[in-house]
C-alpha cells in the first residue's frame, strides 16, 4: 500500500508517517503544503492520500479542496481526510462531492493502527468512512428525539455504523450478526424512518447522514 | 414698507424742488451747469433720507443733512421763493456737522442691527472667526482711551462743523444778501439784517476754514477708531460701520475742500468737483446705513422662516429647520457636550477644525455651532437671529447630544469589550490549535506506536499501561476540541453560517435542534456574530445548553433574527447579559421573553 502525507506540522508527519510504515504502508509522499503535495501525488499516483484539514494559508478549509481535486484527477487515489475536529458538515461536504474512496476522520482516531489500518483498506476498497465520533454525536442528539426513538437499540447500533460508512458485512461482523439479520434491520430502519429504499452502496451513508443531520 | 412711505414723500417733493431749481439755473448751481452732477446731487440727497428712514440710529440727523444737501440747491436765483430761498441760504453747509454727527458713538461694538429684532430674546452671540462676524473682538479690540480719543474728536469734528455751517449759512447771510452781492434777479434773503458784504464774505471764509479744521478733526477721528480696532482693521473697514466712517469723513474733506477752492475766489463761488465728490460720498454713506437694515429685516425673514419650520413639524431637527430658513443645504447643527468634544444630535463626534463654523454662545457658554455647507454668502445676524429662534430646539438637542454621546461611548467601550474578548479567545484557541492539540495528537500517534511495539513483547502489562496513558490523552483532546466548540476555527469562512450553526448544534452537549438556517450567506461580520451568540448560548454554565433548545435563525426585512427557545425558566439569566453584550455590540437589541415556562430570546442583529 503506498501512501502520500500533508501536515504542515512536522512533529504530526513524522508521528502518521511512522504509524503508516508501523502499519506496513510505504510512504511515498510526505509533504508540508498544498502545491508540492499536489505535485507528489500526481507524480507517485499513491494507493491513498492523507490530508490535514487544516493547511497554509488560510488554515480554513485547504485540505478539503486538495482532498476534491486528488479524488477529481487520480479517481484509484482514495482520500483520508484528518481533522482536528469535529465538523459533521465537512464530512458531509466531502462525501456528497465523492462518495467513495473518502473518508473524515479524528487526526488522533488514526493513532491506533488497527483503526489506521482499517480506515485505509476501506476507503482504497471504494468505501466511505465517517469518524464514529462525529456518527455518535449525531445520533445521540437525534436519538433522544421523535423520528429515531421508534428504533430499537439494536437498529440503532446498525445505523450508526451505517453512517460510519460500514458494509452490511462489516456490520455484522461488528454486531455478531449474520448479513441477512443485518439486513433485515437496514430495511426496517428505513421503512420506519421512512427513507426510500437504498441501494448497497455509499449513497445509503450520504441517506443516513443527512437524515441525522436533518 | 409702509413705514417708508411720508420720508419717500418728502424725500420726493424736496428733490422734486431742488431738481426744479437746477433744471432752470442749474449754471450758478453748486452741483455746477453738468447734467450728471445734477442728477448726482439731486440722488445723493434723495438717497441719504431714503437711508435715515431705513436705518435705526442717526436716524434724524442723516435725514436731516439729507434735506438741507437738497436746500443749499435753493439758494438759486431760481428758487420758488423768498423763504426757500433763505432756507437755502441757512443750509449752506448743515450737512457737515449732521452727516458727522451721525457717526456718534463710533464704533458701536453690537452685533446686531440697530432696531434689533431679537427685543424680547435673550441675546445669542455668533462667532464665525473666518467670516465678517467678529464683532465681539472688535469691541475688545479698542480700549477705553482710544474711544475716548475717538469720542473727543468727533465731537470737535461735529462743533466746528457746526461752527463752519453756523458762520457760512445763516451768519453770513444776516450779514449780507445775495442781491448786496450783484445777484438782482435772486429772491429776497428774509434774514439779511445788513447789507455789509465785506462781513458777509469774511463770515464765508473764516467759516470755509473752521470748515477745514472740521474735516482735520474727522480725518484723525476716523485715523483713531481705524488705529483701536488694531485687531482687524480690514474687516472693520469692510463693515458698514466702517464704511459709512469713512464715506462721513470723505464727505467732511470734500466739502472743506470745496470751500478752500474757493477761499481765494469770491465767497460762495462753486467749486462742482469736490461738491460732487461730496455727493458721491453721501450715496456711499446711504448704501453704508442701509445695509445693516437690510440685514435685520433678512434676519427678521430667517426667524420667522425658522418658527415656520419648527412649528410645521415639531419633530423636525434644529439642523433641518435652519438649513430650510438660511437657504443652505448642507448646514449641519454640533453641540457641545460634557466630554468636550462636539457631536451631533445623536451623539456622534463632529470635527469643527478646518470647517467654516459660527459658535452660538450665550454668556460665554457654547450652545451649539453651525457648520455651514457654503462660506460664498453667511449673514452673521441671520444666522444668530435664525439660532435665536430655534434655542429651544438647539437646547434639546444639546441636552440629547449629551445623553447619545456617553450612550455612543458606552456602546462602543461595549463593541471593544466584545471585540477584545472574541480576539482573545481567537488566539487562544489558535495558540491551542497549533501548540497543545497538535503535540497531544503526536503524543497519541507515540503512544499508539508504543503500543503496537509493545503488543509484540512477551509481557501484557505494557500494551494495557499505553492505553491507559492513551485513554488519557484522548480525553485531554476532546476536552480542548470542546473549548472550541468542536468546530475548526475557519469552518465559519469556508463552510458558511448554516453548516457551521448546523455542525455547533451537533457537537452540543445536549439536543440542540435546528428550527430554521437561512440558505443564502449574510454578510461576514452578521454571519460572526450569529455564530458567536449562538456559541455562547451553547457553552453555558457546564457546557449543557437548557433542556429543549430550539435554534432558527431568519432573515426578517432588513434584519436577521436568531430565535432561541429552551426550557427552564433563568437557564440563560446569568447568560443572557453576555449575550445582551454581544448583540448590542452588533448594533442589534436582544429580548428575552417568557411563553409560559418556555423562554424565548430573540436577538436582531442589523444586516444592511
Amino acid at each position: 500500500m503506498r501512501v502520500a502525507v500533508v501536515d504542515d506540522h512536522v512533529l504530526l508527519r513524522e508521528g502518521l508517517t511512522r504509524l503508516l510504515a508501523e502499519a506496513g504502508m510505504q510512504v511515498v509522499a510526505s509533504e508540508g503544503d498544498i502545491d508540492g503535495f499536489l505535485s507528489a501525488v500526481s507524480a507517485s499516483r499513491p494507493d491513498v492520500a492523507v490530508i490535514d484539514i487544516r493547511l497554509p494559508p488560510t488554515f480554513t478549509d485547504e485540505g478539503l479542496r486538495a482532498a476534491d481535486l486528488v479524488r477529481e484527477r487520480q479517481p484509484d487515489t482514495a482520500v483520508l481526510v484528518l481533522s482536528q475536529y469535529l465538523d459533521a458538515g465537512y464530512a458531509f461536504r466531502l462525501l456528497q462531492s465523492f462518495p467513495s474512496g473518502i473518508g473524515y476522520l479524528l487526526k488522533d482516531r488514526v493513532s491506533q493502527v488497527a483503526v489506521l489500518v482499517d480506515a485505509v483498506q476501506r476507503v482504497v476498497a471504494g468505501e466511505c468512512v465517517v469518524d464514529p465520533s462525529i456518527v455518535s454525536r449525531l445520533v445521540s442528539r437525534t436519538g433522544l428525539t421523535e423520528p429515531l426513538s421508534v428504533l430499537t437499540l439494536r437498529e440503532r447500533e446498525v445505523l450508526g455504523l451505517m453512517a460510519e460508512g460500514r458494509t452490511n458485512t462489516a456490520i455484522g461482523e461488528r454486531l455478531f450478526l449474520s448479513e441477512r439479520t443485518v439486513e433485515g434491520n437496514v430495511r426496517r430502519i428505513f421503512d420506519k424512518l421512512g427513507l426510500a429504499d437504498t441501494p448497497q452502496d455509499n449513497r445509503r451513508v450520504l441517506a443516513v447522514l443527512a437524515f441525522l443531520r436533518a | 414698507m409702509t413705514r417708508l412711505l411720508p420720508w419717500a414723500l418728502v424725500a420726493a417733493v424736496l428733490a422734486g424742488v431742488t431738481a426744479n431749481v437746477l433744471r432752470l439755473r442749474g449754471e450758478v448751481s453748486l452741483a455746477g451747469p453738468s447734467v450728471a452732477a445734477q442728477v448726482l446731487d439731486v440722488t445723493a440727497g434723495a438717497a441719504l433720507i431714503l437711508a435715515a428712514a431705513a436705518s435705526g440710529r442717526g436716524k434724524w440727523l442723516l435725514a436731516a443733512a439729507g434735506a438741507a444737501w437738497l436746500a443749499a440747491e435753493w439758494a438759486n436765483p431760481a428758487a420758488p421763493g423768498a423763504v426757500l430761498f433763505t432756507v437755502g441760504l441757512i443750509a449752506f453747509l448743515a450737512p457737515l456737522p449732521l452727516v458727522l454727527a451721525s457717526r456718534w458713538r463710533q464704533p458701536i461694538p453690537d452685533g446686531s442691527p440697530a432696531g434689533s429684532p431679537s427685543r424680547g430674546r435673550r441675546p445669542l452671540a455668533g462667532s464665525n472667526p473666518a467670516g465678517p462676524a467678529s464683532r465681539r473682538r472688535l469691541l475688545n479690540a479698542s480700549g477705553p482711551a482710544v474711544l475716548l480719543a475717538a469720542t473727543v474728536l468727533l465731537a470737535t469734528a461735529v462743533l466746528l462743523g457746526a461752527a463752519a455751517a453756523a458762520l457760512t449759512g445763516p451768519l453770513a447771510s444776516a450779514a449780507a444778501s445775495p442781491r448786496d452781492a450783484g445777484c438782482t434777479d435772486c429772491p429776497r434773503d428774509l434774514i439779511a439784517v445788513a447789507h455789509d458784504m465785506a462781513l458777509s464774505t469774511g463770515l464765508t471764509r473764516l467759516g470755509g476754514l473752521i470748515a477745514i479744521g472740521a474735516a482735520l478733526s474727522a480725518a484723525a477721528w476716523l485715523a483713531v477708531t481705524l488705529a483701536g480696532n488694531r485687531a482687524e482693521p480690514r474687516r472693520w473697514l469692510a463693515s458698514p460701520e466702517g464704511v459709512a466712517a469713512v464715506a462721513a469723513t470723505a464727505f467732511a474733506v470734500a466739502v472743506a475742500a470745496a470751500q478752500a477752492a474757493t477761499l481765494g475766489g469770491p465767497a460762495g463761488s462753486p467749486a462742482p468737483g469736490w461738491h460732487a465728490a461730496a455727493g458721491v460720498m453721501l450715496l456711499v454713506l446711504a448704501a453704508a446705513v442701509t445695509v445693516p437694515a437690510l440685514r435685520a429685516a433678512h434676519a427678521r425673514r430667517v426667524v420667522a422662516r425658522v418658527a415656520v419650520a419648527v412649528a410645521d413639524d415639531p419633530r423636525r431637527s434644529a439642523a433641518d429647520a435652519l438649513r430650510s430658513a438660511l437657504g443652505d443645504a448642507a448646514l449641519r447643527v454640533a453641540y457641545p457636550t460634557p466630554d468636550g468634544t462636539w457631536r451631533d444630535r445623536r451623539g456622534q463626534v463632529v470635527v469643527l477644525a478646518g470647517r467654516e463654523v459660527t459658535r452660538i454662545t450665550d454668556s460665554g457658554e457654547d450652545v451649539a455651532a453651525l457648520i455651514h455647507g457654503g462660506a460664498a454668502r453667511i449673514d452673521p445676524v441671520a444666522v444668530t437671529e435664525a439660532a435665536a429662534a430655534a434655542r429651544l430646539l438647539l437646547d434639546t438637542e444639546r441636552l440629547e447630544a449629551g445623553a447619545l454621546a456617553r450612550v455612543n461611548d458606552l456602546s462602543t467601550a461595549r463593541r471593544l469589550t466584545v471585540e477584545a474578548a472574541d480576539a482573545a479567545r481567537a488566539d487562544l484557541e489558535r495558540d491551542l490549535h497549533d501548540g497543545a492539540q497538535q503535540r497531544l495528537v503526536a503524543l497519541r500517534y507515540a503512544l499508539g506506536l508504543a503500543g503496537a511495539h509493545a503488543e509484540r513483547l512477551p509481557e501484557p502489562g505494557h500494551a494495557a499501561r499505553l492505553a491507559a496513558a492513551d485513554q488519557a490523552a484522548e480525553l485531554a483532546l476532546a476536552s480542548l476540541r470542546d473549548l472550541a466548540h468542536g468546530i475548526s476555527p475557519g469552518m465559519l469562512a469556508s463552510g458558511g453560517l448554516a453548516d457551521t450553526v448546523r455542525t455547533m448544534a451537533e457537537n452540543a452537549q445536549g439536543v440542540v435542534t435546528i428550527a430554521e438556517l437561512p440558505a443564502e450567506r449574510l454578510p461576514e461580520n452578521v454571519e460572526r456574530t450569529v455564530c458567536r451568540l449562538i456559541a455562547d448560548f451553547l457553552a453555558k454554565a457546564g457546557r449543557m445548553p437548557p433542556p429543549g433548545a430550539s435554534i432558527a435563525v431568519r432573515r426578517s426585512g432588513e434584519d436577521v433574527l436568531v430565535e432561541i427557545d429552551y426550557e427552564r425558566a433563568g437557564a440563560a439569566a446569568g447568560n443572557s447579559v453576555h449575550l445582551a453584550d454581544r448583540v448590542a455590540a452588533a448594533g442589534g437589541r436582544l429580548h428575552h421573553t417568557d411563553l409560559g415556562g418556555r423562554q424565548r430570546l430573540v436577538a436582531s442583529l442589523p444586516c444592511g
